[in-house]
């Protein structure tokens, strides 16, 4: 008899006190981990923000089954365009099945010789026909797949060009999310961020910040000087002047200003 | 009873293996937790750092002392300095108004001891905290010079390179007597060309003062035509001179090592063509010998190297080191017309100036990447070029609308400034190293 089944009330209860708190527990250390612990950040980020970064780079999102296709396609793409050599050796081969395939033709032509006596001078001047057309049409066979090579490849090294003019940017989802978080800081940073003039241009200066919950800066400390107060000044200036982005949230950034 | 007991403990085992999985949960997702993240940042753009300047208190002295610091402040272009007066010493609260406000940075200067002595205090306004505080005993009875220390002392903090507000320029002036003869004076001002004042005004032709290169006490010479010769003078700040080289021909154009007891200088002694001499306790040495004017030395780093310009080898004047432990003189330039080096101790570089297209252009040499820099490429001969203590200026007398002006090119903010009016004729500036204590002349 199952648990649920027996008449003993109080075990029933139990039974069911305990199937609650089993799942009372999992759903609260589920919930805990979904909204306290749980950030989608299981992954290193260097986010390198530059001035001149085009923000016009064209970012595609595209599946990783099919990220890893188009990376193969690329990669067999590069390797027939960068070995010229081969396609040179592929119309030899081409030509060597020709002439196979035309000597098992002329196989069965002898064994139809041999089985059909009587058409034995008809046959013969077909084979004679067939033989006199062989190098014509191995020569033309030879052409059009020259020709079919020469497209194909050209083809291919269009298509590569157009690849790598576009610089489209395959990534992970996760990567082109850091790349969205670098632009978005980039952005602000580099509204805020004024050094003064007539500083070396090598003068580094780098800050430690810790955001809390809500996204204002908690704590900030000068990991590296500068050297230079009024360059530290402007550094730190513009962290506590822009508004922090909402992915920062309860996190410490280091951040490194440079010229 | 037994059956419900062990029911609940059953249950306390069982929470205590949820504790178990929470804290192992935990324990695997804190480091997601603590990780930082790190981010580099590329300015975009320059700024002027906003800095005020408060006086603290009520004094004619100190307001005139806070607008001589406010000028010296604006005068690189690296600050927007403004002046507020304050009752009393401001609170963390206030200072951090200021950062709301938009200043940076602010300074406070108020008086003490009976005004005998004027303290400033630095503040970073974002964090209201004190940079650094210093106090400044008055010095003499020039208050320029009071505002001058003060800045000196206040500018490595800010900017992390050493003050020349205490630092003098020197300069001929050309004058037309009664009679209409051309004479030249030589005057000193402070670093901007502010406080003109003229030293030498004997009615003759005085020229190419030079500074030593002792910062407690400063003597300027100049060479003084006479019937004779050019001879060699030297004045102090009361405005004493003495005669420091009287050969025959020409004495001028002294060059002080960095310690100050090696002088060379050029010297004709009545041959035709000037040599270069060192003058050290030892005695006076010739240095070269050969058919060409060898003028204008400069000390490099050390005592051994000497950069002067000589046009015996070309005809044509070109810049040349001399390496006086090895005897090996180095051509730096080739072609063109090329005088006056000034090597800068701070930067490690020389400047000169070429003749670049009928025109006489500044220019800059690396002796360790052994590259030359073209600085400026406008309209104008600019000559005499020299070096600011701090390495960030080049003096020089350049020629505009007929009319030759001392100006000064910032190597910070690529600006050009006039120094001298434009009704004057002014030449050979010199630009002093910064004195400990502003020295007043007369």
């Amino acid at each position: 008899m199952w648990l649920w089944q027996q008449k003993n009330r109080i075990k029933k209860q139990l039974l069911w006190a305990k199937l609650f708190l089993i799942s009372f527990s999992f759903h609260s250390v589920f919930f805990l981990w979904l909204f306290f612990l749980y950030r989608d950040d299981g992954f290193d980020i260097a986010i390198t923000v530059q001035n001149k970064l085009s923000a016009s780079v064209p970012v595609i999102f595209v599946p990783f089954a099919q990220q890893k296709k188009m990376i193969a396609q690329n990669n067999s793409s590069t390797t027939q365009a960068s070995a010229p050599t081969v396609s040179q050796k592929k119309p030899k081969t081409s030509i060597q099945k020709s002439t196979k395939i035309m000597k098992q033709k002329k196989n069965q032509s002898v064994s139809v010789k041999k089985k059909e006596i009587k058409n034995k001078t008809k046959e013969t001047q077909l084979t004679h026909k067939k033989k006199s057309s062989i190098p014509s049409q191995v020569k033309q066979q030879e052409k059009k797949e020259a020709k079919k090579q020469a497209i194909a490849s050209q083809n291919k090294q269009t298509a590569t060009q157009q690849i790598t003019s576009q610089e489209i940017v395959q990534a992970h989802y996760r990567e082109i999310e850091a790349q969205r978080r670098q632009l978005l800081l980039q952005k602000e940073l580099a509204n805020y961020f004024k050094p003064p003039i007539g500083v070396p241009a090598d003068c580094i200066c780098q800050i430690n910040v810790a955001v809390d919950w809500h996204g204002v800066i908690k704590e900030l400390t000068v990991i590296q000087s500068s050297g230079i107060l009024m360059y530290d000044v402007a550094a730190r200036s513009a962290l506590y002047t822009m508004k922090m982005p909402s992915w920062s949230k309860g996190k410490s950034l280091t951040i490194t200003f440079k010229q | 009873m037994k059956f419900i007991l062990n029911r609940l403990n059953h249950l306390g085992y069982v929470c205590q293996k949820i504790k178990y999985w929470v804290c192992v949960i935990f324990v695997f997702f804190a480091p997601i937790l603590v990780a930082g993240e790190q981010v580099f940042v590329t300015a975009s753009a320059q700024q002027k750092i906003p800095l005020l300047l408060g006086i603290v208190g009520k004094s004619r002295e100190l307001n005139e002392l806070a607008a001589i610091v406010k000028k010296n402040l604006g005068f690189s272009g690296q600050f927007t300095v403004e002046v507020a007066p304050f009752k009393k010493k401001p609170s963390k609260k206030e200072v951090k108004k200021l950062f709301k406000q938009g200043y940076l940075l602010a300074v406070f200067i108020n008086a003490r001891d009976k005004n005998s002595v004027i303290e400033w205090r630095l503040y970073d306004t974002a964090q209201a905290m004190m940079v650094q505080g210093k106090k400044y005993a008055k010095q003499k009875t020039c208050l320029a010079g009071w505002a001058h220390n003060v800045t000196d002392a206040l500018w490595p903090v800010l900017t992390g390179q050493e003050g020349f507000f205490s630092s003098k320029i020197a300069y001929c002036k050309e004058k037309l007597t009664k009679k209409g003869r051309i004479t030249k004076y030589i005057c000193v001002a402070d670093y901007d060309g502010s406080n003109e004042q003229v030293i030498i005004d004997s009615p003759t032709v005085n020229i190419a003062p030079r500074w030593n290169k002792d910062r407690e006490n400063p003597l300027l010479f100049y060479s003084e035509h006479t019937n004779t010769n050019v001879r060699l003078m030297v004045v102090d700040t009361k405005k004493k001179n003495h005669i420091a080289s009287n050969f025959d021909g020409i004495n001028m154009l002294p060059a002080f090592s960095r310690d100050g007891k090696t002088v060379i200088y050029c010297a004709s002694r009545g041959d035709g063509s000037c040599q270069l001499y060192r003058y050290e306790k030892s005695g006076l040495k010739r240095l070269t010998s050969n058919l060409g004017n060898n003028i204008s030395p400069s000390f490099g780093d050390d005592k051994d190297i000497v950069y002067f310009c000589s046009d015996f080898q070309t005809k044509k004047p070109q810049i040349y080191s001399y390496d006086l432990q090895k005897n090996e003189i180095k051509q730096l330039t080739k072609g063109g017309y090329c005088t006056s080096p000034d090597y800068c101790p701070k930067t490690g570089k020389l400047v000169y100036t070429k003749m670049v297209e009928g025109l006489m252009q500044l220019f800059i040499y690396d002796p360790k990447t052994k590259k030359h820099t073209q600085l400026t490429a406008d309209a104008g001969n600019k000559q005499e070029c020299v070096w600011s203590p701090c390495g960030n200026y080049i003096l020089f007398a350049a020629d505009y609308a007929q009319k030759r002006r001392i100006s000064f090119l910032s190597l910070l903010t690529k600006e050009r400034r006039f120094l001298t009016p434009a009704s004057e004729n002014c030449d050979y500036p010199a630009w002093s190293s910064c004195f400990k204590v502003f020295p007043v002349f007369g």
